[in-house]
């Protein structure tokens, strides 16, 4: 009974974080830099991280940047959001652990997109093999404050209202 | 049920440090986009298809307008060339963020298809030295 809800809480916030996907893909680019966007499937990681803990906000990313991949039909924007979301959600597990204390839900959310664009960036450098694609760092660093602060608001909005409710209370 | 998520909503010191420290990343990392666009004419546009150069294309005086196709990892891509300058005009990538970059008309300017592997580069004429001595 407990694993089995615990697969349903996972499946849900997998599918909460592709939904967020399809609805940012929709949306026009922020601005015309490889990378630049909101980030509102990190919302599914967050959320997870606070309400449930490392694995699963781990299990998460790894789940859906996997299917979201699949689903848009893109092996490299697969490869490009998961090493991203990897990257950041093992350092935003690193800060809620052990940093907790210092650092609000928008501090980790911040971090880890700063780390979700550089961590994508780097990959891309890898697949082209170009030093230019460096020219988009500043620019992809400066706008994860904005979307890591809009993220981090959102799931801050999003785990104050759960942790009311009894649907979480595993 | 974690104490994280009680303690997690009202700022902290450490948010600060966040913040601060990704505003020293950004510091130390705009030397890589003020490094190459040094706002000269360019000579030429260099293509490179997954970090070899394919092709490289007179701009300025004895540059003409014209068209031509790439051939990348995900597809074709167009590249235009018009008045000594460059633009991605079709790619089969699947974003497309290649197209929306729009014009590049200054040396040190790059155009940048992920999906395809396609690299436009806006090069100096001093840089031409530097590759003639390079023999395939």
């Amino acid at each position: 009974m407990f694993e089995s809800r615990r697969i349903a809480d996972l499946a849900l916030l997998v599918s909460v974080g592709l939904v967020l996907s399809v609805i940012e893909n929709s949306l026009p680019p922020l601005l015309p830099v490889p990378g630049a966007k909101l980030g509102l499937a990190n919302i599914a990681t967050v959320i997870a991280l606070y309400l449930f803990g490392p694995k699963m906000a781990l299990e998460v990313t790894v789940l859906r940047t996997i299917t979201g991949g699949i689903l848009r039909g893109s092996m490299v924007g697969l490869l490009l959001s998961f090493t991203g979301g990897l990257a950041s959600t093992l350092v935003m597990i690193l800060l809620f652990v052990l940093l907790g204390g210092y650092l609000s839900i928008t501090g980790v959310s911040v971090a880890g997109a700063a780390v979700h664009n550089t961590a994508q960036l780097a990959t891309a450098y890898l697949l082209v093999q170009h030093a230019a694609l460096f020219y988009y760092l500043p620019y992809l660093l400066i706008i994860s404050i904005p979307t890591g602060i809009f993220v981090g608001y959102a799931s801050r909005r999003v785990t104050t209202v759960l942790r009311e409710l009894p649907l979480t209370a595993g | 049920m974690k104490a994280g998520v009680k303690s997690s909503v009202k700022q902290k010191i450490g948010d600060s440090v966040t913040v601060a420290a990704i505003i020293i990343a950004i510091l130390f990392s705009i030397p890589l986009v003020t490094k190459g666009a040094d706002a000269g004419k360019p000579a030429f546009a260099v293509v490179e298809v997954n970090g070899r150069e394919s092709l490289r294309v007179a701009l300025g005086e004895d540059g003409r307008d014209r068209t031509f196709d790439v051939e990348g990892s995900a597809g074709t891509s167009t590249i235009e060339v018009k008045n000594g300058r460059v633009r991605m005009l079709e790619s089969d990538c699947p974003d497309k963020l290649c197209i929306g970059m729009g014009w590049a008309e200054k040396t040190g300017d790059s155009i940048v298809c992920i999906p395809n592997r396609v690299v436009i580069e806006l090069v100096g004429p001093e840089k031409i030295k530097e590759v003639d001595t390079v023999t395939e």
